[in-house]
């Protein structure tokens, strides 16, 4: 692995999930959906099939809650609804996220020093 | 949809599978039925086999597909990954303090009882499990 992909490998490790939470907080989402909004953000650089496995791990957690819905075409199509404790992982990781965001920029040179 | 089609995306599907005998059983359905839906969807815009081969490279390959599965699976089945070598670690630790919490336990019997041996000796064959109050003056 080169080092540019190591280090948005490092990156995603940990923040994605909560990429994921933020996004089925807004609305309900198929699991395609997410699959493909995400993989299609370049700077995360996140092949489609990585992050069906996530979403079952944020599923077993209890974080996510999943259901089936018809569709009018093809087969039934499994959807995503944020549970209360995801809502709560969610609310802490922003809270976590601003106070570390902050360190790094302080510490790399970027932000407010 | 033409049959070269689904042989790819078959064939796709089942080189993914065959990476992921190390997970539950739940679990590797899951994935599969997944990919299975993802690509299902795709197809209905996706209509040459060049735009099928784009779709299954956006997912990524079997084996990264696979690498992310055990890695969410905090998997004990994936060795490579630095989880299972430290869950192993702990393992091994567990089964070093059993055995060192039995062989304490054997090794205090032996000392009681040898103890009780002298001690019953040296008060004249009194009753060896009681400490005799002779033996203490």
């Amino acid at each position: 692995m080169s080092d540019a992909a190591q280090l948005s490998t490092s990156l995603r490790r940990g923040t994605l999930e909560f990429c994921v939470l933020a996004m089925v907080e807004r609305e309900d989402c198929y699991g395609t959906e997410i699959v493909r909004r995400l993989g299609a953000e370049r700077s995360l650089a996140t092949t489609e099939g990585t992050i069906y496995p996530l979403l079952s791990r944020l599923r077993r957690v209890g974080w996510l809650n999943s259901e089936w819905s018809e569709s009018p075409s093809g087969p039934p199509r499994r959807y995503y609804t944020l549970t209360d404790s995801g809502r709560a992982a969610l609310a802490h990781f922003r809270t976590e996220w601003v106070s570390f965001r902050q360190t790094v920029d302080r510490l790399v040179g970027i932000g407010e020093q | 949809m033409t049959s070269n089609q689904t042989d790819l995306a078959d064939e796709y599907l089942h080189e993914v599978e065959l990476r992921l005998s190390g997970l539950p059983l739940l679990q590797r359905r899951e994935l599969l039925a997944a990919l299975k839906e993802h690509i299902a969807e795709a197809r209905e815009h996706a209509s040459s086999e060049g735009e099928l081969v784009e779709v299954l490279e956006r997912l990524g390959s079997p084996e990264e597909v696979a690498a992310a599965a055990y890695q969410e699976a905090g998997t004990q089945a994936d060795a490579r990954t630095p989880a299972s070598s430290a869950q192993r670690t702990g393992r091994v630790a567990r089964h070093e303090i059993v055995v060192m919490v039995v062989g304490g336990v054997v090794a205090l019997l032996v000392l009681v009882s040898v103890l009780l041996l002298i001690q019953g000796r040296s008060t004249g064959h009194s009753v060896p499990a009681r400490p005799a109050p002779s033996a203490t003056r």
